[in-house]
């Protein structure tokens, strides 16, 4: 109750001043209402920050589509969200987007770097594991699973590459040591760097993978993970530090997955929490999210926020969609991006402000594939077997992270050597932008976008109307109808078309459409 | 505050200006390529190994090597030929990846390659609009060459053909039908359009801002000059033959002039299992004469003494060749012992290092290890390869493993071109 009167309070403080409402913000702060919310409300009162403004209905149902489904609302998902007026309508969009198909693909897509899916060197899954090991992250997703129950089917797979997906968790990996096992588990269900522990944590937690091996078959890549049996019975340390016994002719692994499905310690809980904060705001509550363990900057009020999520996700059964449903309807993801340059850091380090990012290569790829009504095929000579994909499937369905092509090469599409998030680059270089302004391949693309099927027959202040609802999900502001009309002005009646494509060209090329704002 | 920390590193590595080595042209024949019909020819041996071709004299003398070479014959004296380059792996990815950045496939860390890790340290004096690190024409493929350097020394990849009336470098050179000032109109109306943070209040707002002007730099700037080869001569084109290929060795002269600190020129096609000597033939001709054409052209110009060029694939080939279908005269991967060429930037020419033995398929005597070859390459251009590799997660790694016992090629650097520590 202290909590509930303290974000009344706080409503009167304004983060961004008393600048008016834009189409990017409203006047009003974000609303503080879920546990979550006053937890956050906490942080910005320990800080003396006061609640951020909201963003606009725009500005937020294009940022909750991006993030949960990965990509744009169509022009008239954007309108009938805006144009909405029932006060529930956040939540219930969130919660319809977290059922859609297309959130099943794009958190995929999130797993799959998390596991290293890839056909080639370093991690030398092969095509058909790829194939498998990915659709049953995919069905993951799909199934609503269980996180924990998730992590210990891998952490205990044994069997053929090809015919049990999960034991490729075992192949996917650099280093197939047991201290490369070891390492990677600590990174990828705990968040935890094993350059950071301690040499006795090491010793112990390598034990786990031990007795893991690996032979071949007659059938060309296939290959049996398999566990030796263990020869006497060991008494080995739990990564929370509890002791555990294993029997002669045990396998240690099960001992660690069954800890990992029971999560008494919560580092499951956490990590995955974690991971999931970092999905939609850009970095984690303790950092990096791969390496909490070295975090150095993280205070009670994160910790206390990190904390409540792993909670959460433990009453729901380690359904990572709650988190995503407390995330994606919190304040802070309501909150407007801008501030004073010299407020920012400040403002974004307690959590007042929603930081933004350049879209991922695949997203931004299948923007222009949707925009542009174009589809492409991609074909890869790597790996072998010759690659051929269905020119309808979309590129963040994408299995294997050795088909590449040059664009998703340019925008930082992650290697998927390492499994760490920091191999996903958000940057944006002079090299993209070079590519954005002046590509004759993109250029040969988006002057499809004036002969969209919706576009024809519009009067051309509509049809650029509608390309602002299609870059934006937002109409132009008077001013920029204004610059518009000038523009279209200089055109005779059959040239106009030409100001389209220039008007394509130019919101391709802003910073509003090549982030998540 | 990585960017800071990297640059902090990378000022600590380079030792300075003055290393003999301004440029880096890598000529990567990937998949592989023979060494008896190439560098280390070996007509005394019986035809199960040499099919019956012959070594040829060279400039050099004393130098013999594979007479489907006879123009790199004439310009041995601008090159050496390394005959014992030796590793374990003989899986094009595995042996690429050990071939391109001197380290073991495994262990957990994924190694930038080679002309990443250059074109960061080269960075420091190298501004040019041009990325510092050009492929041409597609990605080497089966890794991703920067590892875990920061992506700004990624390789721009050229795509496009050299060998085409117009050499479309996607990005770099403008796509037709625009007039100048449409598009200066065009980037009028952007400025006044691209509105969500034009004061750049916002961190990232502040690089894609710079990020543009870097790109319209190289737009308005000569960059797209580069690329064009209408501005060479008929006969210069001629020289270096009318392929894809050729085209490209002299892209990479007009790059190296610009500044360029690292080009890779991507050879393709090597990888001969099934009837190698229709393929070598024909490979061979072409490589024959761009690679000397490049050699020749480099020292008429005067560039091939601050010009390292490198010739490499990431194995040889096996000496006994299987006349057996489905291979019908084939050779498969061999690393054991192949040959690689190093010329110019403070190595010497006409010299041979190490010698094999009677088939080519043992070292004799001074095997070259991967690291060996790629620190000879980082000492000319003035980088401590026992210097420390800045990476994300701060770990003591050195740019490369320690050399060898038998050691970096100091013995065919030019005299005063030792690193200077």
């Amino acid at each position: 109750m202290k909590t509930m009167a303290l974000a009344m309070l706080l409503g009167a403080v304004l983060a961004g001043g008393t600048a008016a409402a834009s189409v990017y913000v409203q006047k009003e702060p974000v609303a503080v209402v879920s546990d979550l919310d006053k937890l956050l409300a906490e942080k910005w009162l320990v800080a003396g920050v006061g609640a951020p403004r909201a963003a606009s209905d725009s500005v937020w149902v294009r940022r909750v589509y991006l993030d949960l489904l990965g990509r744009l609302p169509t022009v008239e998902e954007a309108q009938s969200f805006v144009g909405n007026t029932n006060p529930a309508k956040d939540r219930m969009l969130v919660r319809r987007l977290l059922n859609e198909p297309a959130f099943n693909d794009y958190w995929t897509l999130k797993f799959a770097d998390m596991l290293r899916v890839k056909s080639e060197f370093p991690i030398n899954l092969w095509p058909n594991a790829v194939y498998v090991y990915q659709r049953r992250i995919h069905d993951f997703w799909g199934n609503h699973e269980s996180c924990a129950h998730f992590a210990a089917a891998l952490l205990r797979a044994s069997g053929s590459n090809f015919r049990v997906p999960e034991a490729n968790y075992y192949r996917a990996l650099a280093s197939r040591t047991p201290e490369g096992l070891a390492a990677t588990t600590m990174q990828t269900w705990f968040g935890l760097d094993w350059t950071a522990l301690s040499q006795r944590e090491k010793d112990e937690f390598v034990k786990f993978f031990a007795s893991v091996r690996y032979k071949p078959t007659r059938e060309w890549k296939e290959e049996i993970v398999y566990a030796e049996p263990l020869e006497n019975a060991a008494k080995l340390t739990l990564p929370g530090g509890e002791a555990v016994e294993v029997a002669a002719g045990a396998d240690s692994r099960k001992a660690l997955a069954d800890y990992v499905e029971q999560d008494p310690d919560g580092l499951l809980a956490r990590a995955m929490a974690n991971r999931i904060w970092s999905e939609f705001f850009g970095r984690g509550l303790l950092n990096p999210i791969d390496g909490m363990n070295r975090d150095a900057t993280a205070d009670e009020c994160d910790r206390a926020i990190l904390d409540y999520l792993a909670q959460e996700l433990k009453k729901s059964g380690y359904d990572l969609r709650r988190i995503q449903e407390l995330i994606a309807t919190s304040a802070l993801y309501r909150a407007g991006t801008s501030a004073k340059p010299e407020e920012v850091e400040q403002l974004r380090r307690n959590w007042a402000l929603f930081p933004i990012r350049r879209l991922p290569a695949e997203v931004l790829e299948d923007m222009l594939r949707d925009l542009t009504e174009s589809s492409f095929a991609y074909s890869s000579v790597i790996p072998e077997p010759f690659t051929y994909l269905p020119e309808n499937a979309r590129t963040v369905t994408l299995a294997d992270g050795s088909i590449s092509s040059a664009f998703l090469l340019l925008f930082g599409r992650p290697a998927r050597d390492s499994g760490l998030r920091a191999e996903r680059n958000d940057d944006i270089t002079a090299k993209q932008r070079l590519f954005l302004y002046n590509s004759g391949t993109l250029y040969s693309r988006i002057n499809r976008i004036p002969r969209r099927a919706d576009l024809k027959g519009l009067r051309p202040e509509k049809s650029l109307e509608r390309i602002y609802w299609l870059f934006y999900s937002r109409g132009p502001t008077p001013d920029e109808a204004e610059i518009i009309r000038k523009a279209l002005n200089q055109y005779s009646p059959q040239e106009r078309w030409r100001m389209t494509a220039n008007l394509v060209w130019i919101l391709l090329n802003t910073e509003e459409f090549l982030y998540q704002h | 505050m990585r960017i800071l920390l990297f640059l902090s590193l990378v000022l600590l590595a380079l030792p300075g200006s003055g290393a003999p080595a301004r440029s880096v042209i890598e000529i990567w024949v990937w998949g592989g390529p023979s060494q008896l019909e190439t560098f280390d020819p070996k007509p005394k041996a019986s035809r199960d190994y040499n099919n019956g071709l012959k070594a040829i004299p060279t400039n050099v003398r004393g130098v013999e090597i594979g007479e489907m070479l006879p123009k790199l014959a004439q310009q041995a004296d601008k090159y050496s030929i390394i005959r014992t380059m030796t590793h374990p792996q003989n899986g094009h990815e595995t042996a690429t990846y050990l071939m391109q950045t001197g380290r073991e496939p495994g262990g957990g860390m994924v190694f930038p390659a080679i002309g990443t890790v250059i074109a960061m340290f080269k960075s420091k004096e190298y501004h040019g609009d041009i990325p510092p690190y050009v492929i041409l024409t597609v990605p080497k493929g089966r890794f991703s060459e920067i590892g875990f350097l920061d992506e700004q020394y990624a390789p721009l990849v050229t795509g496009g053909n050299p060998n085409a009336n117009t050499f479309e470098v996607d990005g770099i050179v403008p796509p037709g039908g625009l007039s100048k000032e449409a598009n200066r109109q065009r980037f009028e109306l952007l400025a006044q359009l691209d509105r969500f943070d034009p004061d750049g209040a916002l961190p990232e707002s502040r690089t894609f801002i710079a990020a543009g002007k870097g790109a319209r730099a190289v737009l308005e700037g000569d960059a797209a000059k580069v690329f064009d080869l209408s501005l060479e001569s008929k006969e210069m084109r001629d020289r270096y033959g009318r392929n894809s290929f050729g085209q490209a060795c002299l892209v990479a002269r007009r790059l190296v002039e610009a500044g360029v600190p690292y080009v890779t020129i991507n050879a393709q096609g090597w990888d001969s299992h099934k009837r190698h000597f229709e393929t070598m033939a024909q490979r061979t001709r072409e490589m024959d004469q761009a690679f000397a054409t490049l050699l020749e052209d480099l020292a008429e110009k005067k560039l091939l003494d601050t010009t390292l060029v490198w010739w490499s694939g990431e194995f040889g080939r096996t000496p006994k060749i299987d006349w057996n279908p489905p291979w019908n005269g084939g050779r498969n991967h061999f690393a054991r012992c192949f040959s690689a060429v190093v010329a110019g930037g403070g190595f010497q020419g006409g010299k041979v290092v190490g010698e094999s033995d009677a088939t080519a398929s043992n070292v004799v005597q001074r095997p070259v290890a991967p690291q060996d070859l790629l620190g000879s390459i980082y000492e000319l251009c003035g980088i401590d390869p026992d210097g420390m590799l800045p990476n994300p997660r701060n770990l003591p790694v050195t740019i490369l493993p320690p050399e060898s016992s038998a050691g970096r090629l100091r013995e065919i650097y030019k005299p005063g071109a030792e690193l200077k520590k």
